[in-house]
This record gives structure tokens, C-alpha cells and sequence, in this order.
């Protein structure tokens, strides 16, 4: 009884644009949030430069950069540094802020990117990790870091290629009469694991440590050394495609209740799958090419948007949208400030906590996978 | 194998009077058809020609496997045929467009899912997905198509619940709701009573004449039970391995010896006050 009176509290009242912000939505959307300011101000405050956190503060919230054009431009589209910025301003907000945003942007189309694929293969075990997807955009972007660096600009794009490639490569494995969850997961491990080893191979073709130190690093999922460089690869490429998702929405919902009624409906299937793949694919591979592999954001963020707000799938991806920079955010700088003056990556936080939650949801469903 | 069966003499009879039928009568029809799955070589169904009667119920009859649902399914350009057509009004259904095609013509197969969560309210609008842009939200012709489905169906006290609290019967009315929604001319419906207590089966059949009688809308029905087929339907499709054995009106389909050559059952029937069969036993297996 208590579940049919939930749906009621929760149901539209109204079909209208702003209809779908439901209480649940809400608290995913403040709760984000609040764990997304606080992890923010613990991180610029904290360094190896020494700054109080009163100096930190007021350098975060110093009205003169949030609200200097000139200051955006540096920022967001590269100008060069001005010359009146303080020492505060440089720390906090050109070393230690940047970080923040690009964990937002990986977090956001990470968990994007998961939410889109359980629908498209209607499984709940799927994400881009999962699924290759991320390896395959790593083993591109491991080339152009290695050998072509000239193309660093597009490498979301070049990258989103791998990402297709290996993602078509584990629908074709995966098919038998349809893709059965399971099979698509094994496939995604398969895949994943040749692409993998091909970009550890890479490491014995190059001679500079630096790189190679550098490649190590990206391989572990990380956002060391995130500027102001990476937002402005990743951002351009996050907003199309997750202004797409949310826009694309509906068909995800009308997706999610099988080919055939699908079908009867009128969508064409194959055309809306590929292009709703596509949208994910270039979040994955946006996140991939600012922070690397970070593994299970995909995963987990989507399930637990989903036992929170429901399967509706405008407000999932919305959810995702805050839950996504929040975990990823917070599991960042946690561990950072947890182990300092260590620096774990974040994909290795990520792999120890989110191995356990895969198995959780392993054991938990009756119907593994099965939306 | 299409040459019917000529024991059941009224099969003739009402061919013919069919043939009559002028072109605009015929709202579906099938010429020459042979049907496959992909994964397997075999003819499923193989059919000459079958017209369904516009603003008429048929039934289509048959024993395990011979092939109702997957003529069903080509006839909604679920199956592509190995060969022959499939006409909506004259088109082929391949030359239509996938939205203006389920603008007319929709199917409810057997099992549906969703997930769990949805409302019965939610669900029912994906009805209206053939009439929505790709941006575009909900229009009054929406709103109106919903709530008129939802009262066809009769699942008005069910609007605020969570699909996953239904009973099967529940949820195969909030399904016909949905297709209901689509507003299409021809509706197929693939065993909608088929696992169903007796009272929902009488709703579905229930809301099956409502749309029938209120729309005009031609409902093809696959159905298990020959009596209620008998009952319900204007116009009966017999099949059996495939190839369609018997057509016409229920009286004239429903003799003793097409029970035994399509059900190989020995039954007595009784015709009045109202069709009747009693089973007697099964035929032994050749």
C-alpha cells in the first residue's frame, strides 16, 4: 500500500514543461549540491600552498573574478592570465578550482552516458566502462597522447570514434536474436580487456618516462593536474551531448518498454538505438579524455538515481546530472585530503568502492540486469 | 496444403460471398504470403490470401504453433514476409511510414513489459507517441486521446497506480489503454484473455465490442477459446500448421468434423441457444 501511495505523491500533477520536478528529483538535485560546495571549498582550501581557509574562502568568493568577463575569458576560453590576478586568485581559482569543474563534467556525462546504455541494452549492468566504450576511447586517446599530440584539441571527438568502434564491436559479439544482458557484459569485458592490453602494450613503443608516467596516470582515472586545459576540451562536447540526452529523454522511456511494443508505437528502433548510442558514446568519450579510465561512475550513479526518483527518464538523467559530479567530486577530494600528501586517482577510489556495489547488485536482483 | 479442407462446405460459400466484398470493404489484406523467422529455414505460416472485413471483428482460431501470432505479426510489420504482401488500404505496410503506419494500425502482443515504476497514467501517453514530434510535448488531442482510452479500457480507478502493483488482468487492460491510445483504425490483439481470471477476460472482450460498436474499429483477435471466439467475432480465420483451413461466420466454421480435422478433438456442438462445444476426447495422435 505504502508503494501505491508513494506513486501518487509522486505523479505529475500537471503535464507541463516544469511537471517533472518531483520531491524525490529535488533532493537528489539539493543534496548533489550540498555535497558538490562543500567538497568544493574543502578542496581550495587545502594544498601544498600553504593558504588559511578564511584566505581561501574569501579568494573563492572574491566578487572581482566570478563576476569579471575578463577573468571567464582566461578561464574558458584560454586568453592569457591578467596581469592584476593575486597569488589567492592564481591558487585558488586557476590550480585548485579548475579540478572541481572537471570532476563535475566527467561525474555528469559518466553517469550519463551509464543512465543512456541500460536503456539502449535495457540492463541495468551496462556502462560505458562496462561496455568497452571507455576502453575503446582510451586505447584512441592513449595514441594521440603518445604520438600525436598535435590533435589534443578534438580528442574528444577522435576518442568518441574508439568508444563507437568498440561499442558496435560488443553489440556484434553479443548478438544472438537480440542482445541478452549477460552476453553483452562478457562482451564488454572481452573487448574490453584486448583494448586495454593493446594500450598497455603501447607503453613498451615509447621511450620518454614522461609520457609514459603521464599515460600510467590517465589509465588509473585520474584528475591530477586537471586545468582550466581539460575544461575546455571536455566542456564544448559535454554540453551538446548532455543537452541531447535530456532532449532525447522520451525515447529512452519509450525504448525501455521493448523493441516490439517500441515498434508498434511507430519509433524506428534501430535508428533511435544508434543515435541515442552515439549521444553516449560522446559522453563517455568527453570523460575519458579529460580524466581517463574512471571506472563504475557509470554504474552506480544511474541505479542509484533510479531507486530514488524512479525509471522516468527525463528526471533520471536529471538526477544524474547532480549525483554524478557528487560522487565523483566528493570521492576526489576525499581521498585526497583522506591520504595527503598521497594522491590516489580517482578511478582507483572509484574501482574499490564500486566493485562491491556491482556485486551488491548482482546478488539483489532476481532478474540480473533486467530493468 | 491451401487447398482448403472442403468438409466443412460452408468454407465455399462464405469465400465467395467475400469475394463479393468490394475492394474498400477490406481494410488488411494478404496475398500469397509465406513467413519465416530469420534463425530458421521452415515456413511458419504460408497463406494465399486473406481480407480482413473493415469495421468487423475476426478471430483467428488454431491449435499450438500453428501460427496465429506470427501472422499476426506480419499483418503489423513486425515480420517482414520471406514472400508476398501485406496491404494496409491498398499500401503495402513496408511502404508506410513507421509513425503514419502506427497512426493506423496498432498490436498488443502477448506479454508486455515495463518497468515497474511507471504510472498506468504515464504508460497509457506512450500510446500517443506516433502523434508527438521529437520535441513536442503534450498536446489537448493528447490529453483527450489519453482520457478516452483510459475510459474505453476501464482502468479509470487503476490511473494513479504503479504498473508493478497490478494484477495480469489489470495490467492487460491498462496495455489495451495504451494501444487504445494510439487511436488507430485496425487493432490486433494477440490472446488478450489468454492467462486471464474470467471476469477480465469478459472485460477485455468487453472493451473489444465498446471499440468495435462506438469507433468502428476493426479488431483482429487471436484467441484460444473457440466458444468465445464463436461469441465475439463476426468473421473466423481457422488455422492450422500454417495454412488457413476454414473462414466464415462462427455457425458455419464451428461443425464437429472441422474440430476434428483442425483441434483433432471429438466434440459434440451445439448451436442454440448459443454455440456450444463438449469436448469428448482428444484424437489419437497419427
Amino acid at each position: 500500500m505504502s508503494s501505491r501511495v508513494k506513486t501518487i505523491t509522486q505523479r505529475l500533477p500537471d503535464r507541463t514543461i516544469y511537471g517533472w520536478i518531483t520531491p524525490s528529483l529535488l533532493t537528489v538535485m539539493l543534496g548533489s549540491t550540498v555535497v558538490l560546495v562543500c567538497a568544493t571549498l574543502a578542496h581550495v582550501s587545502f594544498g601544498a600552498y600553504q593558504l588559511t581557509i578564511a584566505e581561501a574562502w574569501r579568494g573563492i568568493f572574491d566578487p572581482n573574478i566570478i563576476f569579471s568577463l575578463r577573468a571567464w575569458q582566461t578561464f574558458i576560453l584560454g586568453y592569457p592570465l591578467p596581469e592584476w590576478f593575486t597569488r589567492t586568485t592564481l591558487v585558488v581559482w586557476n590550480i585548485r578550482f579548475p579540478r572541481i569543474v572537471v570532476g563535475l563534467l566527467v561525474g555528469a556525462n559518466l553517469a550519463v552516458s551509464g543512465a543512456i546504455f541500460q536503456a539502449v541494452t535495457r540492463n541495468e549492468l551496462a556502462s560505458p566502462y562496462i561496455l568497452g566504450v571507455s576502453q575503446g576511447a582510451g586505447l584512441i586517446i592513449m595514441l594521440i597522447v603518445m604520438f600525436f599530440a598535435s590533435l589534443q584539441p578534438v580528442l574528444p571527438i577522435l576518442a568518441a570514434f574508439g568508444g563507437a568502434i568498440a561499442f558496435l564491436l560488443v553489440y556484434a559479439i553479443a548478438w544472438e536474436n537480440g542482445a541478452n544482458p549477460i552476453r553483452l557484459v562478457l562482451a564488454g569485458v572481452i573487448v574490453g580487456t584486448v583494448f586495454g592490453s593493446i594500450q598497455r602494450g603501447l607503453f613498451f613503443f615509447v621511450d620518454d618516462l614522461g609520457t609514459i608516467m603521464t599515460a600510467r596516470t590517465w589509465m588509473a582515472g585520474s584528475l591530477l593536474g586537471a586545468g582550466w586545459a581539460q575544461v575546455r576540451i571536455a566542456l564544448p562536447f559535454s554540453i551538446i551531448s548532455l543537452t541531447l540526452a535530456v532532449v532525447v529523454s522520451r525515447q529512452l522511456n519509450v525504448l525501455l518498454l521493448g523493441e516490439e511494443t517500441a515498434k508498434t508505437l511507430g519509433m524506428s528502433v534501430e535508428k533511435i538505438r544508434f543515435g541515442v548510442s552515439a549521444i553516449a558514446v560522446l559522453c563517455a568519450s568527453a570523460a575519458v579524455a579529460v580524466a581517463g579510465l574512471v571506472g563504475f561512475v557509470g554504474l552506480i550513479v544511474p541505479h542509484m538515481v533510479r531507486t530514488i526518483v524512479g525509471s522516468d527518464y527525463k528526471q533520471l538523467l536529471i538526477g544524474c546530472i547532480f549525483l554524478g559530479p557528487a560522487i565523483l567530486v566528493g570521492a576526489d577530494v576525499a581521498a585526497r585530503l583522506a591520504l595527503s600528501p598521497i594522491q590516489l586517482p580517482v578511478g582507483v577510489i572509484m574501482g574499490i568502492f564500486g566493485g562491491p556495489y556491482f556485486l551488491y547488485l548482482m546478488r539483489k536482483k532476481k532478474n540480473l540486469g533486467e530493468i | 496444403m491451401s487447398n482448403t479442407t472442403q468438409t466443412h462446405g460452408t468454407d465455399t460459400v462464405d469465400s465467395s460471398t467475400e469475394r463479393e466484398h468490394t475492394e474498400s470493404d477490406i481494410v488488411v489484406s494478404a496475398d500469397d504470403l509465406s513467413l519465416a523467422y530469420p534463425s530458421s529455414d521452415g515456413v511458419v505460416v504460408a497463406c494465399d490470401d486473406l481480407r480482413i472485413p473493415r469495421g468487423q471483428i475476426t478471430a483467428l482460431i488454431g491449435p499450438n504453433g500453428s501460427g496465429k501470432s506470427t501472422l499476426l505479426k506480419s499483418l503489423s510489420n513486425h515480420l517482414k514476409p520471406r514472400s508476398g504482401t501485406v496491404s494496409l488500404d491498398g499500401r503495402t505496410v513496408q511502404e508506410y511510414d513507421r509513425k503514419a503506419f502506427a497512426r493506423r494500425l496498432s498490436r498488443l502482443s502477448q506479454e508486455n513489459d515495463s518497468p515497474g515504476d511507471i504510472s498506468v497514467e504515464d504508460l497509457v501517453y506512450h500510446g500517443r507517441y506516433p502523434y508527438r514530434g521529437f520535441f513536442e510535448g503534450v498536446s489537448d488531442e493528447d490529453k483527450d486521446a489519453v482520457e478516452r482510452a483510459i475510459d474505453l479500457a476501464g482502468v479509470n480507478h487503476l490511473r494513479d497506480s504503479s504498473v508493478k502493483d497490478l494484477s495480469g488482468g489489470q495490467k492487460q487492460l491498462v496495455w489495451m489503454a495504451v494501444v487504445l491510445a494510439q487511436e488507430t483504425d485496425v487493432l490486433l490483439l494477440d490472446e488478450p484473455t489468454t492467462f486471464l481470471d474470467l471476469k477480465h477476460q469478459l472485460q477485455v472482450m468487453e472493451t473489444i465490442h465498446r471499440l468495435n460498436e462506438r469507433r468502428e474499429i476493426t479488431v483482429v483477435v487471436v484467441l484460444h477459446d473457440i466458444e468465445q471466439a464463436a461469441h465475439n467475432a463476426d468473421h473466423l480465420f481457422a488455422l492450422q500448421d500454417g495454412t488457413i483451413e476454414a473462414r466464415g461466420k462462427p455457425n458455419d466454421v464451428v461443425t464437429e468434423a472441422f474440430l476434428q480435422d483442425v483441434f483433432e478433438i471429438e466434440a459434440d456442438v451445439q448451436y442454440k441457444p448459443a454455440l456450444r462445444i463438449h469436448p469428448q476426447r482428444p484424437l489419437p495422435d497419427e
